[in-house]
């Protein structure tokens, strides 16, 4: 069986939200050892997030929870208590990675703080995934994904110019701050192995908005430039020639981007040759008149989204479906990628998850286990630290376990 | 001292960069941000990928009478400069996200370039690419072909689709992704058929593309210490993306639902974007349960609102949004988004702007923790550019400032002379030839 890149690595995710869960799942589903470290009782804020399996709540039955914590091992623990306290610091001591993503009060109150951290553990990278990072004048303020998408992302350049702004596909920037916290704490990690000093990294969400690579960074530096500000524009005009940007056809909607070299190409795939060098059908007039419409519209509603993007992607044109969530779940092509992959998970049931982007061959990528239930690997986790069954009765007495 | 100590965590790595708009140049910058020597290959004969522009000689009067931002625009709205700086070094697109990059240009379908280009390949660690599949190959850069001259060297694939698969020739812009993906159906005010593509100005796959690209190649770097070879790794931006949706693909595969377009709102919380005092001033809050109800009542002296029977639990508030939302956007209409952002926020509701660029530039805590760089590139002056994701306490990383958005071909000379060792003569050979240059040719191809 192939190596792969992070066995060995040992990680603890204190993760209750998105972006610092899906972050540790790319760790573990590339081969680290991951704990995710629960509170007693109702476990992560993910298990309660809807949508739910049956739609019926239950903590093992979130599809958020159980996409975002495939391959961890889930312990309980409560970091409020000293034993607690003692216990944590006994896996400290073990780990590569820690990932928190606690309001900066709250992980002040665990003493989950780096100078404590690292005087039991100088090599351990740690992360802190916030709404607005540790320090400065909004550290303390509260935070909702629209919030960040609205102060940190590109949300005033969203939407259509005669509507409010609109927020993205919904938690997608949560899982792009994920991505991002991966890459600066493998970035810290690769300078801590070589010279055995760990760090600590502070990440804000809103900041994660400002230095992703969406079209912010351009926008902003576009303003920089000249002054200008971006505003909402319209979708449906054409960007680069007459030919629609959007248009019906026979089961739906497709998409165009059709430069003036390929323009009287698709007049000629549209089946009107004839209108090629038609002043009213010239790529650069932008007017369209309801007779022009009324001809795509006809010519269009022969075929099915699927054979318009196929015939015009075969000849070079750029073409796509207006894909509805069963048409990707059900596209020949993703499952030919077999991009949704079947995992099983003892009561949540057997269905598909989206796999991860990075594909090599043999695969880096594996599910080995699903979403751990609560405090599934306590008697393995704790065991291994040398506590015994006795012990463990105790702890979960005192409601620290 | 221990912090002096650190070494860069990707000192001596190279990477060659043969990348085109966002994912491929923004991930080679965020290598070399963390000490890794970007080397992007770039071409006189050609004006590709959006990074550079979209034409060889830019029409200068529609860009100065262009006030309309947006992602490309150059300084000043003027392509040249007032010393004849090139428009392809002006330009905001490629100027964001160039950082940390040494530009060195090569016509390598010519065999003497390509002759070069090999030797590139041989002393480098990571090559990157996000061209359609069928681009690399067809100029030569199979696979089998790198390795064989080069068994160390991991390749970065990252194409729309995917390498294999009926769809990975499909040819998109961002917004045509977003479609086949399934993103422009989910993201939308409505299911209104005007609503049916809401947005044409920000798309998923770039940023968690480019992440997703920086991570493989340390992955791969971390591999290769085991196995002692490169590896070839595939990222598809569309992938990237649909991972970043996975409740739209689960609830069909475990419910047989698919889920609804939701503009601003939520099942879980009263939330939505409103107007504020200005023109085209918004804001954004978020009240998720009673007491924040209660709170957000008494911050805005409406203490009728908390004790109306239709709103005093969520599932009556989420019944009757349509009518909350008129009343609410009545009252932030009178108010700045900033001022509302600190009166909620005094009141533990989430609550915040719609930010501008002129606003983020603005921002008090942005400011605070210096967030922008202050970056001087000398064909276009002094200013501030984005800054990194993430605050390192001990690990270095390369400064931006110290090395802004590569000029094409900027780094000819390092690169043929210093890490090639041609000689003055075979380097102004080159530049005869037009094999290198920093000019790119009038007749030069361009993509659109």
């Amino acid at each position: 069986m192939e190596r792969q890149p992070f066995e060995g690595m040992k990680i603890l995710d204190l993760t209750n939200h998105i972006a610092g869960s899906f972050c540790s799942k790319q760790f573990a589903d590339h081969g680290a050892d991951v704990i995710k470290i629960e509170k007693p009782g109702r476990g992560s804020l993910t298990r309660s997030m809807p949508p739910f399996v049956g739609n019926t709540p239950n903590l093992d039955k979130s599809l958020y929870f159980l996409y975002l914590n495939t391959n961890k091992k889930s312990i309980t623990l409560n970091l409020k208590s000293n034993t607690g306290k003692q216990i944590f610091a006994k896996l400290v001591k073990d780990a590569d990675i820690l990932v928190e993503s606690f309001a900066p009060s709250v992980s002040s109150s665990f003493d989950l703080d780096f100078k404590t951290i690292g005087k039991i553990n100088p090599g351990l990278v740690m992360a802190s995934i916030t709404n607005f990072g540790h320090t400065g004048p909004y550290k303390d303020f509260k935070a909702s994904e629209l919030v960040e998408y609205a102060m940190g992302g590109a949300m005033f350049q969203t939407g259509l110019p005669d509507r409010e702004p609109l927020a993205k596909g919904q938690n997608a920037l949560l899982f792009e701050t994920g991505m991002q916290a991966m890459y600066l704490i493998l970035g810290a990690y690769m300078s801590a192995r070589r010279d055995g000093c760990g760090d600590y990294i502070d990440i804000s969400i809103m900041e994660a908005q400002l230095a992703g690579c969406e079209r912010r960074s351009a926008n902003l530096l576009t303003y920089q430039y000249t002054g200008d500000i971006s505003l909402r524009t319209d979708p449906s005009t054409g960007i680069l020639s007459a030919a629609p940007a959007i248009q019906v056809c026979k089961d739906g909607h497709i998409t165009l981007a059709i430069g003036p070299k390929f323009f009287p190409k698709l007049l000629s795939m549209m089946g009107r040759p004839n209108l090629i060098g038609d002043p009213e059908w010239d790529a650069n007039n932008m007017e369209k008149s309801p007779e022009v419409t009324k001809i795509y519209d006809e010519c269009f509603s022969k075929k099915t989204k699927i054979e318009w993007a196929e015939i015009l992607q075969n000849e070079g044109l750029i073409c796509t479906p207006l894909s509805t969530p069963d048409d990707v779940c059900t596209d020949e092509h993703w499952r030919y990628r077999n991009f949704f992959v079947e995992v099983d998970h003892p009561i949540a049931g057997t269905f598909r998850y989206p796999r991860g982007a990075i594909r090599v061959d043999p695969e880096w990528w594996k599910i080995k286990f699903p979403a751990p239930l609560l405090g599934q690997h306590n008697s393995d986790v704790y065991g291994e630290l040398g506590y015994s069954a006795d012990d463990m009765v105790t702890f979960k007495a005192q409601g620290i376990i | 001292m221990l912090n002096t100590m650190k070494s860069l965590p990707l000192e001596g790595v190279r990477v060659l960069s043969l990348t085109q708009s966002w994912t491929g140049p923004f991930a080679s910058m965020l290598l070399g941000d963390l000490g890794a020597e970007v080397l992007r290959l770039e071409q006189i004969q050609y004006a590709g990928g959006l990074t550079r522009g979209s034409e060889t000689r830019p029409n200068e009067e529609s860009w100065l009478n262009n006030r309309s931002g947006g992602v490309m625009q150059y300084v000043d709205r003027k392509p040249w400069g007032p010393n004849g700086e090139y428009p392809w070094n002006r330009f905001s697109f490629g100027n964001c996200h160039l950082q940390n990059t040494h530009s060195f240009t090569l016509d390598f379908t010519r065999p003497k370039g390509w002759k070069l280009l090999e030797e590139i390949i041989k002393i480098s660690d990571i090559f990157i690419e996000n061209n359609t599949p069928t681009t690399a190959p067809k100029l030569g850069l199979t696979w089998e072909f790198i390795h064989k001259i080069n068994p160390q060297l991991i390749v970065i694939r990252s194409p729309g689709f995917g390498l294999e698969g009926p769809h990975s020739h499909w040819k998109g812009f961002g917004r045509n992704i977003e479609a086949a993906i399934g993103h422009s159906w989910l993201h939308r005010y409505s299911e209104k058929p005007e609503h049916l593509i809401s947005n044409r100005q920000t798309y998923l796959m770039d940023s968690i593309g480019a992440y997703s690209v920086a991570v493989a190649a340390i992955m791969a770097l971390l591999n290769r210490e085991q196995s002692g070879e490169g590896s070839q790794v595939e990222v598809a931006q569309a992938e990237g993306a649909m991972g970043a949706l996975p409740a739209a693909w689960m609830d069909y595969f475990a419910n047989g639902r698919m889920q609804p377009p939701r503009g601003n709102r939520l099942p879980t919380a009263l939330q939505g974007c409103y107007p504020a005092a200005g023109d085209n001033q918004w804001v954004v809050i978020t009240i998720s349960n009673d007491e924040e109800w209660e709170n957000f009542c008494e911050a805005i002296e409406r203490p009728h609102l908390a004790k109306d029977a239709r709103f005093d639990n969520l599932l009556g508030r989420l019944k009757n949004q349509d009518i909350l939302d008129i009343k609410i956007a009545k009252w932030t209409k009178l108010h700045n988004n900033y001022d509302i952002m600190r009166l909620l926020q005094a009141h533990g509701i989430p609550a915040g702007p719609v930010m501008t660029e002129a606003m983020s530039f603005k921002d008090g805590h942005l400011k605070d923790r210096d967030f922008f760089i202050e970056e001087t590139q000398k064909w276009c002056g002094t200013h501030m550019y984005t800054g990194y994701a993430g605050k390192y306490t001990r690990t270095p990383r390369k400064n931006r400032a110290n090395m802004p958005a590569c000029g094409l071909g900027e780094h000819n000379e390092y690169v043929f002379k210093k890490l090639l060792k041609l000689s003055d003569e075979e380097y102004n050979e080159l530049e005869k030839e037009e094999y290198i240059g920093t000019e790119i040719l009038a007749k030069a191809k361009a993509t659109l």
